[in-house]
């Protein structure tokens, strides 16, 4: 397999505090990456340095072999990167089927879009009995299912998952989950982001463990369970 | 030892979230307390109705057996509980020494500042918490782990007997994390009640000899942290449901 991204000894900081620290990453092209690690650790930092709304202080992005972290986010998001993130940020005002329009405004085949828009009403039935409702009115998972299919629209080689149990009922978790599942098997590259450690771990094949901007650990969810670390990264003891 | 607070059947509803859910728990004179529990957990709101900034829904806070619920922050501050917020403030154009000086002018700092003066009272708060050589510059110009040391500062300008002290760690590099934790034992060892929250845990788990674990607004348990860290409850909260299978 190829890889499709590659970051090399990224820092960031904010201000003077330290958010990421040298970390390396590669992702192959159609694997399933999960990040854990508890709050405060640069989870959505990393995201957002790799879908450009954050610039890395130092080091390098790749992707598809051609680097990317130095270009701002609208450019990254045309080359395939779609960025689903925390708390959902929704166009609230707007309906269901525009939200998922404008996923997919960079795309300009009415084709690619419609088959798209049927995979997204396929995996989220729910979305399609509210299309013309606007987005504000839905419930927590019912908008967590709408950023993700918004994301989808762009048709993303790439596509970047924050925080989608967040706030959620054990049981649309996992049905989020098993969306994310589907939307691998489809062939997109997805890199996950997740508090939720047991649910990261059942999904990613290679799953990172972040803290204090630092990974501090990798490998499959058989390797990590084993090792203490989790925990004590976890509740410090 | 003495009970200093006192919280009962604590909760606290925001249109349809209730963020704190019959809480009850109770601190000693002296005692040394951690509140941990996931980030939306309902730290904060608990900081923010002992300290009067947020109004509970029902339940009853005690002070030195003085009811203090639903009084004005200004009046609890006057009656000897001091606070700390995540998000550092300050004074921004005024000195470091000015800063303190403002929480000396209240009512408990006054007569505290009686024997040697404001500026003297002031002056020995800043050495307290390592800032003595920065007296005569703003905070704008600080690193924020000195911000951080700035804030306790300003609590200590009140003369409390309980310190609240919210997420103090949050944002600061590891050297300076270690600065705060030697600061904070410090207070303590002077007879200061402190009684501090956290969601980065490395620091609080090795310093406090009691915690109290709660998450979406409910008490789970309490005590010496290696045991609330091996709470099935509590590490379903932080790590997720199914936990129990990682090592």
């Amino acid at each position: 397999m190829n890889n499709l991204l590659e970051i090399r000894k990224i820092y960031h900081y904010y201000g003077k505090a330290r958010a990421l620290e040298e970390i390396n990453l590669t992702i192959e092209d159609g694997a399933l990456d999960a990040v854990i690690g508890p709050n405060g650790a640069g989870k959505s930092t990393l995201l957002r340095v790799i879908s450009g709304l954050e610039e890395p202080d130092r080091g390098k992005i790749e992707f598809l072999g051609e680097r990317i972290d130095d270009l701002k986010a609208h450019k990254i998001a045309k080359k395939g990167i779609a960025h689903c993130p925390e708390r959902r940020r929704l166009f609230y005002d707007m309906t269901v089927m525009e939200n998922l329009e404008m996923g997919a405004y960079t795309l300009k085949d009415r084709k690619k879009f419609q088959e798209l828009l049927g995979f997204v009403f396929e995996v989220f039935p729910r979305l399609k009995e509210r299309k013309k409702q606007r987005a504000g009115t839905l419930s927590g998972g019912e908008q967590q299912m709408l950023a993700i299919g918004r994301a989808i629209m762009a048709n993303p080689k790439l596509l970047l998952l924050d925080e989608p149990s967040l706030g959620l009922a054990p049981k649309i978790k996992n049905k989020i989950f098993d969306t994310v599942n589907k939307i691998k098997k489809e062939g997109t590259t997805t890199l996950l982001v997740e508090q939720d450690a047991v649910l990261a771990m059942e999904v990613g094949e290679t799953i990172h463990l972040l803290e204090e901007g630092k990974i501090e650990m990798r490998g499959t969810k058989e390797q990590l369970e084993k090792e203490p670390r989790i925990k004590k990264v976890y509740l410090g003891i | 030892m003495g009970v200093i607070l006192e919280v009962k059947n604590l909760t606290k509803k925001f249109s349809g979230l209730t963020a704190v859910n019959d809480f009850s728990f109770e601190i000693k004179r002296g005692e040394f307390v951690g509140l941990i529990g996931p980030n939306g957990a309902g730290k904060t709101t608990i900081f923010n109705l002992i300290s009067g900034f947020e109004k509970p829904s029902s339940g009853k806070i005690t002070f030195n057996g003085k009811d203090i619920t639903n009084m004005k922050p200004f009046k609890i501050v006057n009656l000897g509980i001091a606070r700390t917020f995540q998000i550092v403030r300050a004074f921004k154009f005024m000195t470091l020494l000015d800063n303190i000086k403002v929480s000396c002018l209240s009512t408990r700092g006054k007569e505290l500042a009686k024997q040697y003066g404001i500026d003297e009272s002031a002056s020995s708060i800043l050495a307290a918490v390592g800032l003595v050589d920065k007296a005569r510059i703003p905070p704008v110009i600080l690193p924020h782990g000195d911000l951080r040391k700035l804030q306790i500062g300003k609590a200590l300008g009140t003369n409390p007997q309980l310190l609240l002290l919210d997420e103090p760690f949050s944002g600061l590099s590891h050297e300076e994390q270690q600065g705060i934790t030697e600061l904070i034992k410090k207070l303590h060892d002077d007879g200061v009640t402190v009684f501090m929250t956290g969601h980065v845990l490395r620091e609080l788990m090795h310093l406090v000899p009691r915690v109290i674990a709660m998450n979406q607004g409910k008490y789970i348990t309490e005590g010496p942290p290696q045991e609330v860290a091996n709470n099935k409850i509590v590490l379903e909260a932080y790590l997720g449901k199914g936990s129990e299978q990682l090592a």
